[in-house]
């Protein structure tokens, strides 16, 4: 959307944005939504309880890509590659048996990986650093998963060996310890997840979670930082590409995905309560007034990611880095000549946006009862989708997502019902109606509603007052 | 040579055959205020973009508090305390008045994308300069009231306004303002350059490029014509406007 169609749609009179002093409006939709969160599940039915689920899954998407394309103005139109890379990476890791031989070597990853991480986080990494610490870190993920080690002598080793590389390196000898001890805590944290996936004889659910967003994120950035180069419409083909092409790689890459006639199914879910503190738990279930099944624990697991999504999403759009974006999004040469380093920002929204996706998809993987994906899930009609639920909802709204992903997904699954019923219009049998349907909805909103659902309604309630106010004043006046 | 802040050396743009900037030299020293004139066309802006890295140079040098820039990306030479303004002013029409300011202290502020999505200490203490920094600079520049509405509200004069706030919020050390004066009233030309005189007095060194001979001889120290990408006479308001080659250049005739 141009600034010049938004600036048509407003009142003459210019009304300030935000007000001061209005930190109860901040935290209100925020009470609101954990109020609803809470009871959901004793109003609704169980088709409602699954609509409500993917609403959820769908609405962590639409906020992630609004961060995106609202507020940092990049188009995507490959969204839904990430949702199906986290979906698959979760599927296969856990839906498939893990060969006892590749542990010692996905052990060693990890170790390395971690390494890494811990390296750039405490120290100012240059590239002999780098060499060093990951020599350093291949011995330690191959010792640590040397049977009967235990861990104080794990940590013990690395602090020691972190040590001496300090003094070379002249660190601060704080620091070194520090990284020593988030090295060994890594390295233990690792054991412990594949000791689960040796006894499991596949990866945990979290586990898939967090390979997932790691690789998301090593995609996202290699893509992003060659894409994003690009503006406007060069950009949305560019992004179309690539998802066309991951979706074509789900369908054909059959010895991993499953291709698409099988999928991958048997995902198993995850237990959320299990999760959760006892004391917990049992007032639930006292309140619930017996155990809660398992779709309802799913529900309480997505909603919980969405309200985590949500308060970040808000919270980083109002701070100096989203600034930044939105900056970005208006005038890049502005931004840059004010210092900002638009290339850098644009990549690290987009990741960000991606390893929202990325979740999704492992929650949409995981989704209780149902266990199965298929590539069509992840293909361009998903990524349009997401697109019409972020315009619908309002383009830099982050509420306003939520409110598209419900309209969207409640509309198809009425288009679905709809679809049961062999409808047949002057001969025409309506099958497949979706795309024809958003296109519609999409085209609609752009006139009606340049400003999306949540903005354009309110604007309509602050007109609507305003004008009652003021006829209501010349009645006093009369 | 340790007071010049802004240096170019024999620096040249080309456009395909045209040469926008050929072989211009000039320096700016701290705390002066230089304008750059010229005849339509005759590659002011061009220059501003390459002092402030949205264009790449074809040829030549410059340097910015004695360091070489010309490799540079444009965020990278506001960092070295060069804040600048546009001749179609480019806010960001998305924000409030306030927001925009904000975005202006990036160079100073370093809280990164982690810090602002989990709100830790050095968020709030950060925002808190930030906001202070941004109140401040709508203050100066008589804004203050406006805070909170969308930037796009204002009328053409105070935008013009916002931007140099905006710009003043990277505490640079160097202004470069595209064409402050064009499309503003008389009153509102003769504020800007009382404010432009406050931001001198604050020690902030000005580079202004403007066709309002009358404001540009007012408020500057030293002046550079530039005709046709050459750089054809350099001195105070006095020399410059009494040069044959000046006059020639502005009023189409061909010097001898």
């Amino acid at each position: 959307m141009k600034d010049s169609e938004r600036r048509g749609t407003h009142t003459e009179k210019a009304i300030p944005v935000r007000k001061k002093n209005l930190q109860l409006l901040n935290i209100l939709p925020f009470a609101v939504f954990l109020a609803c969160y809470a009871f959901a599940p004793r109003v609704v039915n169980d088709a409602q309880l699954t609509t409500i689920i993917y609403i959820g899954i769908y609405a962590l998407l639409a906020v992630g890509l609004n961060l995106l394309m609202g507020y940092a103005g990049q188009v995507s139109l490959g969204h839904a590659a990430f949702f199906g890379v986290g979906a698959y990476t979760s599927g296969i890791l856990t839906a498939k048996p893990i060969a006892n031989e590749v542990i010692p070597g996905v052990s060693a990853g990890v170790g390395v990986i971690s390494a890494v991480a811990a390296l750039l986080l405490l120290t100012k990494p240059s590239g002999w650093k780098l060499a060093v610490g990951i020599s350093l870190l291949v011995a330690l993920g191959w010792l640590h998963n040397l049977p009967n080690l235990i861990p104080v002598l794990c940590a013990a080793c690395a602090v020691a060996v972190m040590g001496i590389f300090g003094l070379m390196a002249k660190l601060q000898w704080m620091r070194t310890c520090l990284s020593g001890v988030v090295l060994t805590l890594v390295a233990n944290l690792s054991k412990w997840f594949l000791k689960g996936t040796l006894e499991r004889g596949s990866a945990s659910p979290w586990t898939g979670l967090l390979v997932g967003v790691f690789l998301t994120a090593v995609i996202s950035y290699l893509i992003g930082s060659q894409v994003l180069r690009l503006k406007g419409h060069y950009l949305a083909m560019a992004t179309l590409a690539f998802g066309i092409i991951v979706e074509i790689v789900f369908r054909q890459w059959t010895s991993v995905t499953g291709g698409s006639s099988d999928g991958i199914f048997n995902i198993p879910s995850i237990q959320f309560f299990s999760y959760i503190p006892g004391f917990l738990r049992r007032l639930y279930e006292a309140a619930a007034g017996g155990s809660v099944d398992l779709r309802t624990q799913y529900y309480y697991l997505v909603w919980a990611f969405v309200f985590i999504a949500i308060v970040l999403a808000v919270n980083i759009v109002r701070s100096r880095v989203g600034r930044a974006f939105r900056a970005v999004h208006s005038s890049e040469q502005a931004a840059a000549s004010l210092g900002v380093d638009t290339a850098r920002y644009k990549v690290q929204v987009f990741v960000l946006s991606a390893c929202m996706a990325s979740v999704a998809g492992t929650l949409h993987a995981h989704n209780a009862g149902i266990g199965y994906i298929h590539p069509s899930e992840f293909g361009f009609i998903v990524s349009v989708e997401l697109v019409v639920m972020v315009v619908l909802g309002g383009m830099a709204s982050v509420w306003g997502s939520l409110f598209g992903a419900a309209a969207i997904q409640t509309l198809k699954d009425r288009l679905l019902d709809l679809e049961k019923t062999n409808p047949e219009f002057w001969g025409l049998k309506l099958q497949g109606l979706d795309p024809i349907v958003f296109g519609a909805v999409l085209i609609v909103v752009m006139i009606v509603l340049p400003q999306g659902l949540v903005r354009g309604f309110s604007d309509g309630v602050a007109l609507l007052w305003r004008s009652a106010r003021r006829s209501g004043r010349q009645q006093g006046v009369n | 040579m340790s007071d010049v802040l802004v240096e170019t050396r024999s620096v040249t743009r080309k456009f395909g055959g045209l040469v926008a900037v050929d072989q211009v030299d000039f320096q700016v020293r701290r705390g002066q205020t230089k304008a750059l004139i010229g005849p339509n066309g005759a590659g002011k802006t061009t220059l501003l973009n390459l002092l402030s890295g949205l264009l790449p140079a074809s040829s030549g040098d410059i340097l910015i508090r004695g360091r070489s820039v010309v490799r540079c990306a444009a965020h990278e030479i506001a960092g070295l305390g060069l804040a600048r303004t546009f001749q179609n002013v480019q806010l960001f029409e998305n924000m409030t008045v306030k927001e925009n300011v904000m975005v202006g202290c990036h160079p100073w502020s370093r809280q990164g994308i982690a810090s602002g999505a989990l709100r830790w200490i050095g968020h709030w203490r950060e925002e808190k300069l930030i906001e202070e920094e941004a109140e401040r600079q709508l203050d100066f520049v008589g804004l203050s009231d406006l805070a909170d509405f969308p930037a796009h509200s204002l009328p053409f004069g105070k935008q013009r306004m916002l931007e140099i706030a905006r710009a003043l919020a990277s505490r640079p050390q160097v202004l470069l303002l595209d064409e402050p004066a064009s499309g503003l009233s008389t009153r509102e030309t003769s504020e800007l350059a009382s404010l432009l005189r406050q931001i001198s007095a604050r020690g902030i060194t000005i580079l202004l490029v403007d066709h309002d001979m009358q404001f540009v001889m007012d408020i500057s120290d030293e002046v550079v014509v530039l005709d046709q990408g050459k750089k054809i006479a350099e001195g105070t308001p006095d020399e410059v406007q009494s040069n044959p080659r000046v006059i020639a250049a502005y009023l189409g005739v061909e010097a001898k």
